[in-house]
């Protein structure tokens, strides 16, 4: 990732340290001298075993929680520089949390994706608007607007509450474990809705998650947390090019990347860098075709 | 005869105003003691609605089951099904809601309570429980402040204290992070080794490569049934059914289809295996 | 995030009180009670509060953490105080007069007493059913006390099972209120801000979804128990058989000597009182 004050860089931690209850007996350090950039159009993924710091990243680029020291910058600006406008940032960096279905309460599910909106005091018309554009990327239907969220089923749910994040046109949208619990089909459909988001609106996405699968395949960038510290980050291949680290912290790296391994031990290397399924298929295939042509030399 | 037998079961959830939506449709299937099977499909696919039937909490619109050696009708005793639900142990997806203690043994203690058994009976049952899943040294603590694995795990020893024969796990490890979920792993296959049938019902493939049989359910229909070998290299069907192997099997069915003949494996170890073998052959 | 509530004011050290028998527990504690109502003289009353110093000292919870509990009723001990001390009416001589008030000897020392008996009274009862029992412990002895008599005893025993559940699912409640509280909080709800109607409205945006989570969680509990082979309280044994140990004998033998002595120095008045 690239220096701090870059324009692409949409959101930036600089040298933030948090600790929960801090001065109290109870005082526990959650991030240690974190720096981290998140750019414009692109999916930065941060990794991490359970309690790792990953859950508190979230809380502080969401302003929900403060800094014991550094700052969290949007845009190049300090969001606490004015704490009492803090709620308006809360609109600017779109949070879906852990299982969001459980946060629907509307009686339709327009009103709930108009909930976000109507508290920006946007008027009805661009309400209006953003409801229909936010469930059109969401893959709700028009006619499964008018009904009430408790009848959808689960993926539909979640769906709808992440449309209902989508509608407040955030510029960095921040999701904690969004596939938890979805079959491959539901998992594919959100990340669809995440990218299509994310490139329409030339937002910086952020997916906190401990599947590296997922990360492999949808994220651009990588930060990987290890006990309140940032073990490594960088570009999804340059993080791939080192899965005995990924181990280190705590981390499946993708079956892929554990048999590209494997292979190697075996003295048959695929590529620096392994973690999908199609790019070591290609490998593997030119490698067979190199030793056929070997043979028939 | 066989431990469970679904004859025909046929389900439809009912949505008002005459309206139903079919959930289960001829869903036949047997499962012998002792195995472990997996039973997978997608979200939809009609095995939540099978796990319910299978608990007892759904009663099939019609067709036939069979647990445990008991057919379920109507004509039921409740010591019947007391028995039953002591032989055919469940454990569900969120494990906040299925402890009942606020401290750990008296949590496994609330199963073999049920039934009756003198103190001393159940308090060595807490113990082999505990033992068998691992959570030696948190005997008094509370659930609570456990990792979800870890209640998990007292969720399985509360099953395992009633002396089961058969433990149904309905998509317990979707809360999981990646290490509770490997633990959770490691137990299914040790209560199996101990002769517990173990009926894993998932979305998961990498948890169902672990099973012996893999039941394949698919738009509420039974699809199809086989080992994991003969489910993962039968790439039709797993993109009918709308599943995701794992990677390595996925490799090395897309090896296959350019043309490789690399033959098939699933773990990871076992592929790269064959994959090096081919690559040998090949000067 | 981990929300750790304890639940009444349990203080975990080992003491004979913590290790008492809960059905002995609750009637000690009866017994204790019956007897600062039945106080009458400035002897019993002294008698009152040595035996409570005295169980405060065998329950080894510091003695500050008792007075919390009291400051807790400091205005109410303090109105009872002034209510007695002034409404009190005699026909004997008056120890001060003013205007509308006529205080008498008699009634300041019948305030004195109420209020020792109250402090007694209210310390006591936190000691025997809070500090030294959780409520957990409390719930098990009320559903053994009435186990022999049979009519009540299913009722009684799904009472428990109920109370039991509800303090299991605090902490899990709490958890949930908080994460849909940061959810809504991160869509733009305040529950601060704005006019009652407002905050109203936006309160629903955090009860609608704790309802119905709640609702999801009882419903799945409900199973799991039933899987588990619940089936009410017939027939079922527990894990923990209450016993009663030497020790809770003699604290037993300590109640009834301090019920003995009361009674007895009801009967001597020191200065008339």
């Amino acid at each position: 990732m690239n220096d701090t004050y870059d324009t692409q860089n949409k959101i930036v931690l600089e040298n933030v340290t948090f600790a929960y209850n801090p001065g109290t007996p109870l005082e526990k350090r959650a991030l240690e001298n974190i720096s981290l950039c998140f750019e414009r159009g692109k999916v930065t993924g941060i990794a991490g075993h359970t309690g790792s710091g990953k859950s508190t990243i979230v809380r502080l680029l969401n302003g929900l929680e403060k800094p014991n020291g550094g700052r969290v910058l949007l845009d190049g600006e300090d969001i606490w520089a004015n704490p009492k406008k803090i709620g308006k940032i809360r609109f600017r960096v779109g949070l879906v949390m852990q299982y969001p279905e459980y946060q629907l309460f509307e009686e339709t599910v327009r009103a709930d994706i108009s909930y976000g909106p109507r508290r920006m005091g946007l008027d009805d018309e661009e309400i209006n608007r953003r409801v229909i554009d936010s469930a059109a990327i969401c893959g709700v239907s028009e006619s499964d607007l008018d009904r009430s969220p408790f009848e959808l089923s689960g993926g539909q749910k979640r769906r709808a509450a992440i449309a209902g994040i989508m509608a407040m046109r955030p510029e960095v949208l921040v999701l904690d474990e969004p596939a938890a619990g979805l079959d491959p089909e539901g998992r594919s459909v959100i990340f669809g809705a995440v990218l299509r988001y994310m490139r329409e609106y030339d937002a910086s996405v952020i997916i906190v998650s401990h599947s590296m699968e997922n990360m492999a395949e949808y994220c651009d960038n990588i930060a990987v947390l290890r006990q309140g510290k940032l073990e490594l980050s960088g570009k999804k291949e340059d993080i791939f090019s080192q899965p005995e680290l990924l181990i280190k912290a705590g981390l499946d790296v993708p079956e892929i990347t554990s048999l590209a391994m494997k292979l190697e031990e075996r003295g048959i290397r695929v590529s620096n860098s392994v973690f999908t399924v199609g790019y070591t298929a290609d490998k593997l295939s030119a490698l067979f075709e190199e030793r056929r042509r070997a043979k028939n030399a | 005869m066989s431990y469970i037998k679904a004859e025909n079961l046929c389900f439809s959830y009912d949505l008002g105003e005459g309206k139903k939506k079919k959930a289960l449709e001829n869903v036949s299937f047997e499962i012998e003691k002792g195995q472990y099977v997996a039973i997978v499909g997608r979200n939809g696919s009609g095995k939540s609605t099978l796990a319910k039937i299978l608990n007892l909490v759904l009663e099939p619109d019609s067709g036939k089951l069979t647990l445990a050696g008991t057919e379920i009708n109507d004509s039921i005793t409740d010591a019947q099904l007391l028995d039953i639900r002591r032989r055919v142990g469940v454990v569900f997806q969120n494990p906040d809601n299925q402890i009942i203690a606020t401290v750990v043994e008296e949590d496994i203690a609330f199963g073999p309570e049920n039934l009756g058994l003198p103190p001393e009976e159940i308090k060595k049952r807490v113990k082999t429980a505990i033992e068998a899943v691992g959570l030696n040294g948190f005997e008094r603590s509370e659930p609570s402040r456990l990792s979800g694995g870890q209640k998990q795990r007292v969720a399985i020893a509360g099953v395992f204290a009633m002396m089961p024969e058969c433990i149904i796990f309905d998509e317990s490890t979707a809360m999981l992070d990646p290490i509770g979920r490997r633990d959770i792993m490691a137990i299914m296959k040790s209560l199996s080794q101990k002769g517990i049938t173990v009926i894993n019902i998932t979305h998961l493939m990498a948890e169902a490569a672990m099973a012996d049989r893999i039941l394949v359910l698919n738009k509420g229909h039974f699809e199809c049934s086989g080992t994991p070998a003969e489910i993962f290299s039968d790439t039709d069907l797993i993109k009918r059914a709308g599943l995701a192997i794992p990677q390595s099997a996925e490799l090395v069915n897309e090896l296959r289809r350019r043309g490789y003949d690399v033959g098939f494996g699933i773990t990871p170890e076992e592929c790269a295996g064959k994959i090096e073998e081919y690559y040998r052959s090949l000067l | 995030m981990h929300n750790s509530i304890t639940l009444g004011q349990y203080y975990p050290v080992k003491s004979p009180l913590h290790s008492l028998d809960g059905r002995m527990r609750i009637f000690v504690t009866l017994i204790y009670m019956i007897m600062a109502f039945v106080c009458n003289s400035a002897a019993s009353f002294l008698m009152l509060a040595l035996f409570s110093l005295v169980l405060i000292f065998i329950s080894r919870v510091p003695f500050g953490v008792i007075m919390k509990s009291i400051r807790a009723i400091l205005i109410i001990l303090l109105i009872t105080f002034i209510m007695n001390v002034f409404f009190y009416t005699s026909d004997a001589e008056p120890l001060f007069e003013w205007w509308i008030f006529r205080l008498y000897t008699e009634g300041i020392v019948k305030a004195f007493m109420m209020a020792v008996r109250i402090t007694a009274l209210v310390a006591v009862s936190c000691l025997m059913m809070s500090y030294t029992a959780t409520p957990i412990d409390i719930t098990h002895s009320i559903e053994a006390i009435f186990e022999p008599i049979k009519f009540l005893r299913e009722p009684i025993h799904s009472f428990s099972m109920m109370m039991f559940i509800a303090l299991r699912f605090i902490p899990t409640l709490t958890d949930d209120t908080d994460r849909i509280l940061t959810a809504q909080k991160s869509r733009g709800a305040d529950l601060s801000e704005g006019s009652l109607f407002a905050r109203i409205r936006n309160l629903t945006a955090i009860m609608i979804p704790l309802f119905v989570s709640s609702f999801r969680r009882a419903d799945e509990l409900a199973i799991a128990m039933e899987c588990r082979c619940y089936h009410g309280g017939e027939g079922r044994t527990r894990m923990r058989t209450l016993h009663y140990r030497a020790s809770d004998f003699v604290i037993l033998a300590l109640f009834v000597v301090y019920a003995a002595a009361v009674v007895w120095l009801n009967s001597i008045k020191i200065f008339g009182y």
